[in-house]
């Protein structure tokens, strides 16, 4: 047995060595040292990929719902509210921004007559009034022509962040409200009596951050490697053809530091 | 040698071969997938500081021609450092585009400037075909 030791030792070693060489140049799809070209793949994004938007077809008496204290109940055309009351109109409209539990966001409402309802919003997510990114949230909602009578109706949005951040973050969102009467609901075709407003919020925000060792330990690591808040989209997208499967709402986070490199 | 002996030594060396061949062909695992840096000519119209890319078995770090610098490859190995935790080798395409980022600690001392040496070297690059995103330079970053 102690004559089969060294020659297996060595096939051992040999065969092991192998297989943990270095990343470069033997790893999968590594390209060559001298630069020549890339083939790589680029995901086909659409600009309104980023954006997470709602199309529904809406009962005509529809029980309406609104984001937690906010009141649906029987509104009065006003001085400031647009368009006339005979055609489509707007009334009320509203952007607020919030931070929740992990997380961040605008919201975005209007109650309006038309049988075509659309409101746009967009939060605005800054660290230490350094702009950091956008998220938009898109809803419109469209009643059959013939069924509406006029009703006044309401629709909201909310465009919302995660984040893993607990100070120095703060959010500002803006909304562009729509209402319209179309023949053929939600198309756009035969469209008249459109009548648009914007609004915006006020800037919220988190406590400060106290110290710089909070500021680098919210992530639950005091190691220095974590250095940056960052804030990210992840899409997912086929790689051959760049077709998009899915695009993830905007994240800020710290996170932790591995050294993986 | 007996009979026996033999066998067992047979059975030994299968036993290292096959565990070898294990090894070789498994997938690559996150710390030998290549990373390369690539400035293209036109950046993709997105409002982004920087975008990493995964595939298969590489990543990719896209730094926009008019911010290629070390901030920018700072946080894009920041943001490639996190998919990796979460997922060491994508099945399908991911694009991570940073659209903003906030300095909350000091790098380490040297790292700038060895991030700085890793730019210079790539600045030095030819321009080249870089697929769907027409032309550009890239370079295979090397790590510490």
């Amino acid at each position: 047995m102690s004559r089969m030791k060294p020659p297996l030792l060595c096939a051992l070693a040999v065969l092991v060595v192998g297989a943990c060489e270095g990343p470069l140049p033997s790893a999968p799809g590594a390209p060559p040292e001298v630069s020549g070209p890339l083939d790589l793949v680029a995901p086909r994004l659409e600009p309104n990929d980023l954006t997470q938007v709602v199309r529904v077809g809406r009962e005509p008496n529809a029980i309406d719902e609104a984001p937690a204290g906010v009141d649906v109940g029987d509104l009065e055309f006003g001085d400031d509210d647009v368009g006339d009351e005979y055609f489509a109109s707007i009334v009320d409209p509203h952007t607020s921004a919030y931070f929740v539990p992990g997380g961040a966001g605008a919201a975005g409402r209007h109650h309006y007559t038309g049988n075509v309802g659309r409101v746009r919003t967009t939060a605005h997510v800054a660290f230490q009034d350094m702009h950091l990114g956008s998220q938009s949230s898109e809803r419109q909602e469209n009643t059959p022509f013939l069924l509406d009578f006029g009703q006044l109706k309401f629709i909201w949005t909310g465009a919302d962040v995660n984040t893993d951040h607990e100070c120095g973050l703060s959010v500002q969102g803006n909304s562009v409200h729509e209402a319209s009467w179309e023949f053929f609901q939600g198309t756009g075709v035969s469209a008249w009596g459109k009548v648009s407003q914007s609004t915006g919020s006020g800037v919220v925000r988190q406590r400060d951050c106290a110290t710089r060792t909070e500021t680098r330990s919210v992530g639950g690591s005091t190691s220095d490697g974590e250095r940056y808040l960052l804030c990210t989209y992840l899409i997912t997208y086929d790689l051959e053809t760049g077709q998009i499967y899915r695009a993830e709402r905007l994240f800020c986070s710290t996170g932790v530091d591995d050294d993986l490199f | 040698m007996t009979y026996s002996e033999r066998i067992a030594a047979l059975t030994r060396h299968l036993l290292v071969v096959a565990l070898a061949s294990i090894l070789i062909a498994a997938p690559a695992s996150a710390q030998n997938r290549a990373v390369i840096v690539v400035v293209p000519d036109a950046f993709p119209a997105i409002d982004a500081r920087a975008i990493v890319l995964r595939e298969r078995d590489r990543d990719v770090l896209l730094l926009p021609p008019d911010g290629a610098d070390v901030d920018a490859l700072a946080v894009s190995l920041d943001a490639l450092r996190r998919a990796r935790q979460r997922e060491a080798s994508p099945s399908v395409g991911e694009m991570i585009p940073i659209t903003g980022f906030a300095v909350t600690a000091e790098a380490a001392p040297g790292e700038r400037a060895r991030l700085s040496r890793v730019l210079e070297r790539l600045e030095r690059q030819p321009t080249t075909s870089i697929g769907d995103f027409g032309s550009g330079r890239w370079i295979l970053y090397r790590g510490r």
